[in-house]
């Protein structure tokens, strides 16, 4: 559970009046929102990569603060920071070498899956059926993974997403739609599976 | 009921959710729930329907030290950018001097020194500082809590610390406030992870 943008706002105010410390429980608290977005919209980077990238994203929300205007919720103005930055990294990687074929492997495993059970079976389960759609994610337009990764995954609404992507609330519903009826051919072709019996 | 009866019926499932918005209340028979209940395969499958459908809630997560790691890589960071505004960093002439001390304080009858602890000194020459700091790993890099003494005219400041032995610590010291620096004779020095340096002491 994030912070309140009420209790966010006043941190914020205390940080733009010279109490830099203020900052450290946004950072904590925002941390696994923007580390589990990372890793589902670049899940095949490495986590020194990904813990260098989050805390890139805090150091441009921090230095961006003098421009967060009061009354705008910060959990959507720091996403917009988040995806965008995730966004241009994931084009520097794309220029920068030939995209390898993608195969998950163990060391990749997400388990982030949230399935409200301490029964590792069910655990297991959830992990397994995660890393699937992750696979099945590289499928699709980045367009619509992008929509599918924040209003599904991260838990954002209609309207937060909306807000972020900076596209029309209906534009989100249409990718989103589209996106699940993608995830689930490219999943029944492929048996469900990662790796489909030969 | 065998596998691929299950995948069928997952599959048109799935086909009909997609049809409606909202997903309607429609499950599956009590036949295929009960194999997908012993069957590890086709409980995945079921699973990832429903994560696809977006019926399974997901969890945002990070390891706990990967949190703490980047909380205090980025408030390093922070109060560092706020001390260099415009990226402007004064060189001011230093020169430290790190001299290790051996527990010799007078002790009181009935208070045995601690073997674990080994008191030392941190020295550094600024004379036209007005204020020096040291902040390290085992103050949590707090820039108010260690203020050096000016002791000499030469602009000597120095602070005594009582640190436990056995462990590495790495520090700066901050002049006035607002400029970070290594200690220029420390004998070790890593890259702190933002293009400089921390120096480094090994009890």
């Amino acid at each position: 559970m994030h912070l309140s943008d009420e209790a966010a706002q006043r941190l914020i105010a205390d940080i733009l009046q010279g109490d830099t410390e203020a900052f450290a429980p946004l950072v904590s608290d925002y941390t696994p929102l923007f580390y589990s977005l990372h890793k589902r919209l670049l899940p095949f980077d490495t986590p020194e990569n990904r813990e260098d990238d989050v805390q890139e994203i805090f150091l441009r929300i921090f230095r961006a603060l003098p421009t967060f205007s009061t009354g705008r919720s910060f959990f959507s103005w720091s996403y917009t920071i988040a995806i965008n930055y995730i966004r241009s990294r994931r084009r520097k990687k794309r220029r920068g070498k030939q995209i390898k074929p993608l195969e998950l492997d163990d060391t990749i495993l997400l388990t982030l899956a949230d399935t409200n059970s301490e029964d590792p079976e069910e655990m297991a389960v959830a992990n397994e059926a995660e890393t699937l759609l992750i696979r099945a994610l590289q499928e699709v337009p980045e367009s619509h993974r992008q929509v599918f990764v924040l209003r599904i995954m991260q838990g954002l609404s209609v309207q937060e997403t909306s807000q972020v992507l900076h596209i029309p609330e209906g534009t989100v519903k249409n990718r989103l739609h589209r996106c699940r009826e993608q995830l689930a051919r490219w999943m029944e072709n492929h048996d469900w599976q990662i790796d489909p019996p030969r | 009921m065998d596998c691929e009866t299950c995948h069928t019926a997952i599959n048109t499932w799935v086909a009909g959710q997609l049809l409606q918005e909202p997903h309607t209340e429609e499950t599956l028979d009590d036949a295929v729930l009960i194999h997908i209940a012993h069957c590890h395969a086709c409980s995945v499958h079921f699973a990832a329907a429903n994560q696809t459908l977006g019926i399974t809630g997901y969890a945002a997560t990070a390891p706990a030290d990967a949190v703490q790691r980047i909380t205090r890589a980025v408030m390093h960071k922070t109060r560092k950018s706020r001390q260099f505004p415009g990226g402007k960093i004064a060189l001011i002439a230093a020169v430290a001097v790190l001299m290790l001390i051996p527990f010799t304080r007078e002790r009181t009858p009935f208070s045995e020194p601690d073997a674990n602890v080994q008191q030392i000194t941190l020295s550094l020459e600024a004379p036209e500082a007005e204020t020096v700091v040291v902040a390290g790993d085992w103050n949590g890099w707090d820039t108010e809590t260690h203020h050096l003494a000016k002791h000499t005219q030469q602009g000597v400041w120095e602070i005594e610390l009582q640190l436990e032995k056995g462990t590495d610590y790495r520090y700066q010291f901050i002049i006035d406030g607002k400029d970070w620096i290594a200690d220029p004779n420390a004998y070790l020095t890593v890259d702190d992870g933002f293009g400089g340096v921390n120096s480094v002491l090994e009890l």
